[in-house]
C-alpha cells in the first residue's frame, strides 16, 4: 500500500559544501540518501515529494560537519499480509515462481499455484501453464498475487505471495 | 505431530454450502477463503479460514445445509512448512524466526542458483519423482556440466585482446580484473547437439556472477542451461560439488551423469565420466580450484586486465592447447638453447619451423630465415613436407597412417611432449618455443609463440586462412596454424589494436583478429561418448538390453567395453615391489574392460609399455599376437573411450607419461577413473634409464638394472647419439639438456630419455 507521510532525516555535511549553495546540497543529499531505501516500519522510500523543514544545523565538535534535521514528505510502498497486488515474473522454477512488485521481491510456492497449473520446465521459457494451457504464466507476466507474510531485514522486505484466490493470477493485456 | 481438527461454522444462521474453494490436500491459512455459501436472504457470501493447516477431508458437501456448530472439513492444524525461503514459510506466509521452530523440516535447496529456497525432503522428493517422470518421458537424461577447463579456459594475464573466440569479461565492475575466456573448441555444437538426449545442467566452482557470465556466453537465450546454474556460491562444500548431488537430485542419481575434468570434486563418483582437461593459455591451471579459497586466489588476480591493451606486442603469453603447465617451464629454458642453436645451425630452425606452426605473428625475418633454411641442403627438408602434411592431416581422424610421428592429440596432458619426437630426432629442445623472446628479434622463437599450436582444429577453418597456410608449408615446411575455429563465437574482443601486428599479416584476419589454432577436438570425442551412454541407458529401459537403468553402472558397462577382450601386460610401468592390483595403470586397464595380466603368454593381446628394451618388448616382438603400446594408448584409450589404432602409439611415443595427482586414498569411494600416479611415474622413468642400458649391454633381466640406473646414465649414452646425427647438432643438443638441466633436473632427464627413444627408434 502507498502512503504519503512525514519522516525525518538527518544529514550530515562536510565542511567544504558550507556557502551560497548549502540548502540545495542538503536538498540534494536528502534525495539521494532517502529515495530507494527501505525501514521495516514504512517500508521502501519511493520518492520525496516535498521537503518542508531543513532544522538549524548543528556542528559536531571537533570534526567541522555539521548535522541538518530535515522534514519531508514522501510516497512509501509499504506491502501488508492480505494485500493484493500486481506483480511481474522475474523466475520460474519448478518449486514456484519469483515475481517483483517495484522493489519488493516476492516468492509463490507451487503450491500457491492453482492446482491446475503445472510447471512446464521443457517450452522454452518455463512457465506455469493450465492444463487446458489457455493460461500461461511465463516470465515477464504481469500477475496479481496476494501476499501472505513478508519479511523485513536491513536490506529490504521480501513477501510470500500466492495465487490461490478470486481473481488473482495471471493479467492479460 | 499436528493435530487433527474440524473447523465448525461459526456462522449464527443455517446456511447453505454454495461452493467450496479448497479440496483436501490443500493448504489452508489465515484468511483463506474456504467455501461460498448463501445465507437465509439468498445472499452470498465467503467463509475465511482462521486456522493454519492442510485439508484432509471436506464432510458437508456443496448444497447442504449446516447449521451453526456443524462440522465443515478437517484439516490436520499447523503447516508442516514445506517450503521456506528466507526463514518464510512459502505455502502459509508464517515466520518461522518467530515461531518456535526446532526441527526445520525444510533443509534442502532444490533450485540451483537460489540457496535460501529450501524445501521439506518429502517435498524434494516428489519434485525430484515429477522431474524423472518429466526426462523418462522426453527419453532424456541430465548431464552436470563443468566449466572451467571442461568446456572453457580462463585466464586473468595479460593476453592481446584481438585473439579470435576469447572472450573478456569483468565481473566487480570498471577496475576489476579481467577475465579471458576461451571456448573450447567446437563447445556450442556440442552442447547443441547434447540437449537432444541430455538436460543440462552448469556445476561449477566459479563464483555466481562467473558462472553466469559464462552460462550467458554460452547460452544467450537460455534454451541450453535455462537457469540450471550451480555455483560456488550454492555449493556446501568448497572442495566437493558431490554433496549438491543430493539436494538437486532427491530422487537419487539413476539419471545423473558428470562431465569434468576431475574427479576428485565429485568423490569419484560413478556417474562421472572424466574428461581431457581443456588448457588453452599457458600459466594458468584452474583458476576456481577448489580447495583454494577466493581470498587467498586474489592475490593473483591483481594482475589488472586493464594491461590487456598495453600487450598486443608480438608475444602472446598464449600456450598451445594442451601444453602442460610442467612442460612450459621446460620449454623456457629451452628457449635460450633454442636460440644458441638456431645461430649456430641452421638445420635446428627447420625443425622449430616444423613444430611451430608458422604463427600469426612471424615477422618478416622470419621468413627470410626460413627460405635460407630451406635452400640449405640439408636432408631434413625432405623429411619436413612429409611432417607437415601429416599434421595436416592426421588430426582428427588420427588414422593410423604415419603411425609414429603423429599421434593422436588426445594424450592426455603433453601436447607438447607429443609433438617432440619427431623434433626430437635431430634436436631434442627445438620443440616448444612460445616463450616470449625478445632478444631473438629475427629468430622464429618468438613468432612461434604465439600460434604455435598446430594442428587444425576440427572445426571449419577459414579459407583464406588455410591456404596462407599452405604456402606456407610448402615454404617453410610449417604445420599449419590458422585453421581457426571462427566458427562457433565471434570475438568479442575489444578494438583491437593491430599495428604491430601487420607485419604477421598471414596470421591477422581481415577484421584484425587473430586466429589460433587449437587443436584441441576432444569435444567430438566427448559427444558420442555420451550418445552411446544414453543410448544404452535407454535400451536398458526399452528392456531391449538387461541390466539396472542407472547411470553409474550404465556408464561403468560402456567404459568396460573400450577394451574389450584385449589382455594387457604392462612392463617398466608398475613398480617392482607394487602388487598388481594396487596399480593405478592396472585399474585404469581394468575399467575399460580389459583383463590385465603379470607376463606375456598366447593370450595376451597387448603389451604396455614405458619404453623399449625390457626383457618383455623383447620377448614380445617375437609374437606376432603382441601388439607393443607406449602408455599413451592407454590413456588415449580412456580419454576416448574407444581402442585407439595401436599403430599410432609405438613404444617410446608419446613422451613421458604426464604425472597425474596420485591416486586416491582407500577411504575414499573406490575410483572410477584412473591415472598414473607420480610414485609409478618415478619408478617408470627409472626404469626406462635403466633399461636403456641394459638394452646397450642387452642385458635381459630388467630387474637387476634398476638398481643400476641413475641419473647419470643418459650422459654415457651420447656417443651413440652423435654417430646418428650431424656432429653439429649433437652438440647443440648437449648445450641444450645442460641448459634445462638446472631448473628441472627432472624434466631434463626426461628430455633425454625421450631423445634417447626417438634416436633408438630411428
Amino acid at each position: 500500500m502507498f502512503y504519503h507521510i512525514s519522516l525525518e532525516h538527518d544529514i550530515l555535511l562536510h565542511p567544504r559544501y558550507f556557502g551560497p549553495n548549502l540548502f540545495d546540497i542538503v536538498k540534494q543529499k536528502l534525495y539521494t540518501e532517502v529515495e530507494g531505501t527501505c525501514t521495516g516500519k514504512y517500508g521502501f522510500v519511493i520518492a520525496v515529494t516535498n521537503i518542508d523543514n531543513v532544522g538549524a544545523g548543528l556542528i559536531q565538535p571537533g570534526q567541522g560537519f555539521v548535522v541538518y534535521p530535515v522534514k519531508y514528505k514522501a510516497i512509501v510502498f509499504r506491502p501488508f499480509k492480505g494485500e493484493v497486488v500486481d506483480a511481474v515474473v522475474t523466475q520460474v522454477n519448478k518449486v514456484g515462481m519469483f515475481a517483483e512488485i517495484g522493489p519488493l521481491s516476492c516468492f509463490i510456492s507451487h503450491h500457491s499455484i492453482p492446482a491446475d497449473m503445472e510447471h512446464c520446465p521443457n517450452v522454452q521459457p518455463a512457465c506455469y501453464k493450465s492444463k487446458d494451457e489457455d493460461v500461461v504464466i511465463a516470465v515477464d507476466d504481469v500477475i496479481r498475487c496476494k501476499i501472505v507474510g513478508t519479511r523485513v531485514d536491513a536490506s529490504g522486505i521480501f513477501a510470500i505471495g500466492t495465487l490461490m484466490d478470486d481473481y488473482l493470477g495471471l493479467i492479460s493485456n | 505431530m499436528p493435530e487433527k481438527l474440524s473447523i465448525k461454522s461459526c456462522l449464527r444462521k443455517s446456511v447453505k454450502i454454495l461452493k467450496w474453494k479448497v479440496e483436501p490436500g490443500m493448504i489452508v491459512y489465515d484468511g483463506r477463503v474456504l467455501l461460498l455459501y448463501e445465507d437465509e436472504d439468498g445472499k452470498c457470501s465467503k467463509l475465511k479460514s482462521k486456522n493454519v493447516g492442510n485439508v484432509v477431508k471436506l464432510l458437508v458437501s456443496e448444497g447442504d445445509r449446516v447449521n451453526p456448530g456443524d462440522s465443515l472439513l478437517e484439516i490436520d492444524e499447523g503447516c508442516k512448512h514445506h517450503t521456506v525461503i528466507n526463514d518464510l514459510c512459502a505455502e502459509c506466509g508464517a515466520d518461522l524466526q518467530k515461531e518456535d521452530a526446532p526441527d526445520k523440516e525444510a533443509t534442502i535447496p532444490m533450485v540451483h542458483s537460489i540457496p535460501q529456497l529450501k524445501v521439506s525432503q518429502e517435498q524434494a522428493e516428489k519434485i525430484g519423482r515429477a522431474d524423472v517422470d518429466r526426462l523418462l518421458r522426453d527419453r532424456k537424461l541430465v548431464l552436470l556440466v563443468d566449466l572451467d577447463q571442461t568446456l572453457i579456459h580462463t585466464t586473468h594475464d595479460n593476453i592481446p585482446n584481438n585473439l579470435r573466440d576469447v572472450y573478456h569479461f569483468q565481473l566487480l565492475g570498471p577496475h576489476s580484473s579481467w577475465y579471458h575466456t576461451r571456448l573450447r573448441p567446437g563447445t556450442m555444437k556440442f552442447l547443441k547437439s547434447l540437449t537432444n538426449y541430455y538436460e543440462l545442467h552448469i556445476c561449477t566452482f566459479g563464483v555466481r556472477p562467473y558462472a553466469h557470465m559464462i552460462a550467458k556466453i554460452l547460452d544467450p537465450d537460455g534454451s541450453l542451461f535455462g537457469g540450471r546454474i550451480l555455483s560456488r556460491d550454492e555449493c556446501f562444500s568448497s572442495d566437493s560439488k558431490f554433496a549438491n548431488l543430493q539436494a538437486l537430485f532427491p530422487c537419487g542419481d539413476e539419471l545423473v551423469c558428470i562431465i569434468d575434468d576431475r574427479d576428485d570434486v565429485w568423490n569419484y563418483s560413478p556417474n562421472l565420466i572424466q574428461v581431457k582437461p581443456y588448457l588453452f593459455f599457458r600459466n594458468t591451471g584452474d583458476i576456481h580450484e577448489p580447495g583454494v579459497t577466493p581470498s587467498s586466489r586474489a592475490s593473483t588476480y591483481l594482475a589488472p586486465g586493464v594491461r590487456i591493451k598495453e600487450n598486443t606486442s608480438s608475444q602472446v603469453p598464449l600456450v598451445p592447447k594442451g601444453e602442460e603447465l610442467k612442460n612450459i617451464d621446460v620449454d623456457d629454458d629451452e628457449d635460450a638453447a633454442d636460440d644458441d642453436m638456431n645461430e649456430e645451425m641452421p638445420n635446428l630452425d627447420e625443425h622449430e619451423s616444423r613444430t611451430e606452426k608458422s604463427s600469426s605473428g612471424k615477422p618478416s625475418s622470419d621468413t627470410d630465415q626460413n627460405s635460407a633454411e630451406n635452400d640449405s641442403p640439408l636432408s631434413k627438408d625432405s623429411k619436413n613436407p612429409e611432417l607437415s602434411g601429416d599434421n595436416s592431416d592426421v588430426k582428427m581422424d588420427c588414422t593410423d597412417k604415419d603411425g609414429p610421428q603423429t599421434e593422436p592429440e588426445d594424450l592426455s596432458c603433453d601436447k607438447k611432449v607429443k609433438e617432440v619426437p619427431p623434433d626430437k630426432e635431430k634436436c631434442a629442445n627445438t620443440k616448444e618455443n612460445d616463450k616470449p623472446n625478445d632478444n631473438s628479434t629475427d629468430k622464429e622463437p618468438s613468432p612461434e609463440v604465439e600460434v604455435e599450436e598446430v594442428q587444425p582444429a576440427v572445426e571449419p577453418m577459414d579459407e583464406g586462412a588455410k591456404e596462407e597456410e599452405d604456402e606456407d608449408v610448402e615454404e617453410m615446411c610449417k604445420k599449419m596454424d590458422e585453421e581457426g575455429d571462427s566458427l562457433y563465437s565471434e570475438g568479442k574482443g575489444k578494438t583491437s589494436e593491430k599495428t604491430d601486428k601487420d607485419s604477421r599479416a598471414d596470421k591477422v584476419a581481415n577484421d584484425g583478429m587473430i586466429d589460433i589454432d587449437d587443436e584441441d577436438d576432444y569435444l567430438l570425442y566427448l559427444e558420442p561418448i555420451l550418445e552411446r551412454v544414453h543410448r544404452r541407458f535407454y535400451r536398458i529401459i526399452d528392456k531391449v538390453e538387461e541390466g539396472e537403468a542407472n547411470m553409474r553402472y550404465v556408464i561403468a558397462r560402456e567404459r568396460k567395453s573400450v577394451l574389450e577382450g584385449c589382455i594387457i601386460v604392462f612392463s617398466g610401468l608398475i613398480p617392482l615391489k607394487a602388487s598388481l592390483q594396487e596399480s593405478g595403470t592396472v585399474l585404469l586397464a581394468t575399467k575399460l574392460g580389459a583383463v590385465v595380466e603379470e607376463e606375456l603368454s598366447e593370450r595376451t593381446t597387448h603389451l604396455v609399455a614405458a619404453g623399449r628394451g625390457t626383457s618383455k618388448v623383447h620377448a614380445a616382438s617375437k609374437m606376432p599376437h603382441v601388439k607393443s603400446v607406449s602408455p599413451h594408448w592407454l590413456i588415449t584409450a580412456a580419454h576416448r573411450w574407444e581402442k585407439v589404432d595401436e599403430r599410432l602409439f609405438p613404444i617410446g611415443s608419446g613422451g613421458p607419461v604426464p604425472p597425474s595427482k596420485p591416486l586416491p586414498q582407500s577411504n575414499k569411494d573406490v575410483p572410477q577413473f584412473l591415472t598414473l600416479s607420480q610414485e609409478e611415474m618415478d619408478a617408470m622413468s627409472l626404469e626406462v634409464d635403466s633399461l636403456e642400458d641394459s638394452e646397450n649391454e642387452e642385458v635381459s633381466d630388467p630387474e637387476n638394472d634398476v638398481e643400476g640406473a641413475n641419473a647419470d646414465d643418459y650422459d654415457e649414452e651420447n656417443p651413440p647419439d652423435v654417430g646418428r646425427t650431424p656432429g653439429d647438432s649433437s652438440d647443440s643438443d648437449d648445450a641444450a639438456v645442460a641448459g634445462t638441466q638446472d631448473p628441472e633436473e627432472e624434466w631434463s632427464q626426461l628430455g633425454a630419455e625421450i631423445e634417447k627413444g626417438l634416436t633408438d627408434f630411428m
